[in-house]
């Protein structure tokens, strides 16, 4: 089954000769459960798609379905409130709310729907990331690789049906960056989410189940790992 | 509690400093309003009931409407003021949240949750700012009756604080207003970010995009710190913007409400001078001259009887008003210039005048002198029109009807104008007839069917005088409907006009003062911030080599800068409403002689230096919060 569908995808931006086509035309679908690499080269047009796909932005044309539902016809009010219960989105700069602690900022897409997540699940997840004993910790107060953590288990809280992830390794050190991608790969696996990274790192990407490369804004390469 | 109402408060809590800032400004605004609604609206009522003392109720309310507009035109400005100040404190806590407002949305929150975390701070804040506003308020309206009656203190008047429970009303529910205006607009701005923007971190970049010419002069004048300086300015202009209108509506209300005082202070030693030893002064009015029972024949004999008052000098004089343009012109059009004032004097003192001006006793004579007053204060007479000798001047009696209260009211003017030839002018005041530059471009005649009638008294017991004066006049005189006699303490209605002027410009300089510093916590808001924010450039700065001799270089240029805009603008305008005020009073009707401008030179250089000296401040002790950090830290854009 395919839990996320791309026809057509464009962006453009600027006019006339100053135009720049950040993507053009791009079409695939992703299944579910699956962990797609996006490769590029910097300026490729690999976080347009991303952004695109997280319906932070908006395309010039095509569409993007997610769990069968068309994002863009949606509108900004309603787009936001499905953002927050179908997707979880992990940037290379982990952003955090500076002001939260840990805990408030795992649970930020339930307090943005103003619920209250179950407390075991919010336990289990920062037992996951190994930060239990940091809950009440503002950011400031953790390590880059701590708050990245922290961000992955925001993605995570909602068990939304696609995992977005921007080079969430990028910023991190080696330690760090391979616990992270297990983190993010277990997650694939256990909870069968599915999982699109974009990466410059070949050795991660070879740990996927798919390898989409993107070139000026096409798809260059899309084939399958295992 | 909502996530909204959370990470408000949270911001609020984190950001402690500038919290209090704009809270302050916030209690500042409201205490204002409410301490100028009391205060404004007491002292309307103190001064009409003195005036109405002297001159009557209808007069009284004159003043407590004077008052009252007055009170408003500050209520106004005092709100304008606290719009761009608080409106700026918001703007500046919501600008530096942008990329969390980036984050909130990409992780799901909609357009009225970000928009609501901003109107929440000022939610929290109004809880707080209003009630200890109006407490504010309560000890700002004490201050500044206290402050005016030790103003006020030369005076017999004093102003009394008084609370009134519809204008304090009113007064808060206007502050809600003002705050909910500004944390509103840019609440509805914070909502429009777009989270991509902020997830690419590029919110710095962003505004960076509108990209500064590089200012030559400047960097020539101050090397590369100054470049970067004039950059930084162009760059935050609208920060800057509010900084720059609350100092200059500062300036401009220091500047205007000094040129009040001086201004006002000079006409009043001016007329205290031409009083001379008058201390006593009876008027009579009868809108209907041929039928009157008073005559100026009648008039000379009531003089006589009151000189028979031990120790009393008394002057008799009567006049009445003309219009020089004619039946056919409206009432309402005449200004001063077309009015003609028609004089007659008892005999003698008009032989004197005849043989001053060197023309046979009973000749028609026109006081050809304009007084103005120099910078020292000492009258000059001028010569303001040519020889006006053999001049036959048409001059159309004003008519009266009575309307309301049998009070009596110019109706009209009537159709046959009356034809005086004028045969001598007098182009210089004798010393002993200072009290005729009242008079100055007057037509003085032999004979006056006159409607006004003045007596006026140097005695030594003026009430005393007063009281005989009455009795003397009711045996000679019986009113008819539509005239008037008061009789005038002179000492009374000077120090009246005294304590008129010591309230006026004691509401100026204490409201202008309170403008001056809500327009001063934006200052430092806004320049705290703005070093604040960039903290990230200054590490980078520090890291690829400045030192801290340059980084401080480089903030007191900028602050130099910004104050330098302030003043350019500020300091013109301000001269210019002072001059506006100095001619409005220079027009004023009592004041029967021209003064010169008192350019504030002192006030101005206070100004600037003042200005200068804040700016600086500020920007030290902000930039010496920032040392504290670690490069590498700040760098790293740990938050």
């Amino acid at each position: 089954m395919n839990i996320l569908q791309v026809e057509n995808l464009t962006k453009t931006y600027g006019k006339g000769e100053a135009q720049v086509n950040a993507l053009d035309e791009v079409s695939f679908s992703v299944e579910k459960g699956s962990f797609v690499a996006v490769v590029g080269a910097s300026g490729s047009g690999k976080s347009t798609l991303l952004h695109l796909l997280g319906g932070v932005d908006r395309p010039t044309s095509g569409k993007v379905h997610i769990d069968g539902q068309d994002i863009f016809t949606m509108n900004e009010s309603k787009l936001a409130i499905f953002r927050r219960r179908n997707l979880g989105i992990v940037y290379q700069f982990y952003n955090l709310i500076p002001t939260l602690t840990a805990e408030e900022n795992i649970m930020l897409p339930y307090l943005l729907d103003g619920r209250k997540p179950n407390g075991a699940t919010v336990n289990e997840l920062l037992e996951l990331i190994g930060l239990t004993d940091r809950a009440k910790h503002l950011p400031s107060e953790l390590s880059g690789g701590q708050q990245q953590r922290i961000s992955i288990a925001r993605a995570l809280i909602n068990s939304p049906s696609v995992i977005l992830a921007d080079e969430p390794t990028g910023n991190l050190d080696s330690k760090s960056g391979k616990d992270i991608l297990e983190l993010l790969i277990m997650a694939n696996k256990r909870y069968n989410q599915t999982l699109i990274m974009i990466t410059h790192d070949e050795k991660i990407a070879l740990q996927s189940d798919r390898i989409i490369t993107i070139s000026d804004g096409q798809i260059l390469l899309d084939e399958e790992v295992r | 509690m909502s996530l909204s109402a959370k990470l408000a408060l949270q911001q609020l809590k984190t950001s402690h400093k500038k919290t209090m800032w704009t809270l302050f400004g916030i209690v500042l605004a409201v205490g204002m309003l409410v301490a100028i609604g009391n205060y404004g609206a007491s002292g309307a009522d103190t001064m009409s009931s003195i005036v109405a003392d002297i001159y009557g109720e209808a007069q009284g309310e004159g003043w407590a409407g004077f008052i009252s507009t007055f009170s408003v035109f500050f209520g106004v400005v005092i709100a304008a003021t606290a719009i761009i100040v608080v409106s700026n404190a918001f703007r500046v806590s919501a600008g530096e949240r942008t990329k969390q407002f980036g984050i909130l949305k990409s992780v799901g929150a909609t357009k009225k949750q970000i928009r609501m975390t901003v109107m929440y701070e000022g939610i929290f804040l109004s809880l707080v700012g209003l009630p200890l506003g109006f407490v504010a308020g309560l000890v700002l309206q004490f201050l500044a009756v206290l402050m005016t009656n030790q103003l006020m203190n030369t005076t017999a008047h004093q102003l009394s604080f008084s609370l009134y429970p519809g204008l304090s009303v009113i007064a808060i529910l206007g502050s809600f207003l003002i705050i909910a205006v500004s944390v509103y607009l840019p609440a509805r701005k914070a909502a429009k970010i777009s989270a991509i923007s902020a997830i690419r971190g590029a919110d710095e970049l962003k505004a960076k995009k509108v990209r500064p010419k590089n200012p030559r002069i400047i960097g020539k004048i101050f090397g590369f710190e100054g470049t970067l300086a004039a950059k930084q300015l162009k760059r935050s202009k609208r920060h800057f913007r509010a900084t720059v209108i609350s100092l200059c509506i500062s300036i401009i209300l220091i500047l205007a409400s000094a040129s009040l005082r001086t201004h006002m202070g000079v006409i009043l030693d001016g007329r205290t001078e031409q009083m001379g030893d008058m201390s006593a002064a009876m008027q009579f009015f009868t809108p209907f001259p041929d039928t009157s029972e008073i005559n100026f024949t009648s008039a000379m004999d009531i003089t006589q009887a009151l000189r028979e008052f031990p120790d009393a000098n008394v002057r008799l004089h009567a006049s009445s008003s003309y219009s020089l343009l004619g039946y056919t012109a409206n009432l309402a059009a005449h200004g001063f210039q077309d009015i003609a004032n028609v004089i007659v004097f008892e005999p003698e003192f008009h032989t004197e005048l005849a043989q001053l001006a060197g023309v046979p006793i009973d000749s028609n004579i026109i006081i050809n002198v304009e007084l103005e007053m120099d910078a020292a204060g000492n009258f000059i007479q001028h010569i303001p029109f040519s020889d006006r000798t053999g001049e036959i001047v048409a001059v159309y009696p004003f008519e009266y009807s009575l309307g309301r209260n049998n009070t009596p009211a110019m109706a009209g003017i009537a159709n046959e104008p009356l034809h005086i030839e004028i045969h001598g002018q007098i182009t210089h005041l004798p010393d002993n007839m200072l009290l005729l530059a009242d008079f100055t471009g007057s037509l003085i005649v032999p004979d006056l069917n006159a409607t006004h009638y003045f007596w006026q008294v140097a005695a030594t017991d003026p009430l005393g005088f007063l009281e005989y004066a009455e009795s003397v006049f009711n045996q000679h005189a019986t009113l008819q409907v539509g005239e008037v006699f008061v009789t005038l303490d002179v000492i009374d209605e000077l120090a009246m006009t005294v304590a008129m002027i010591d309230f006026m410009s004691a509401f100026t300089f204490i409201f202008s003062g309170m403008i001056a510093l809500l327009g001063l916590t934006n200052v430092i808001s806004t320049i705290a911030a703005s070093v604040q924010m960039r903290s990230k450039e200054f590490a980078v700065l520090s890291s690829v080599g400045m030192d801290k001799k340059g980084m401080g270089r480089m903030l007191s240029l900028e602050s130099v800068l910004s104050s330098a805009r302030a003043l350019i603008i500020g300091l013109p305008l301000g001269v210019l409403i002072a001059y506006l005020i100095y001619l409005g009073i220079d027009l004023l009707p009592f004041a029967p002689f021209t003064i010169p401008f008192n350019t504030p030179w002192e006030l101005i250089i206070a100004c600037a230096l003042g200005v200068f000296i804040t700016t600086f401040v500020i920007m030290k002790v902000s930039a010496a919060s920032l040392k504290k950090g670690n490069i590498i830290e700040t760098i790293r854009g740990v938050e």
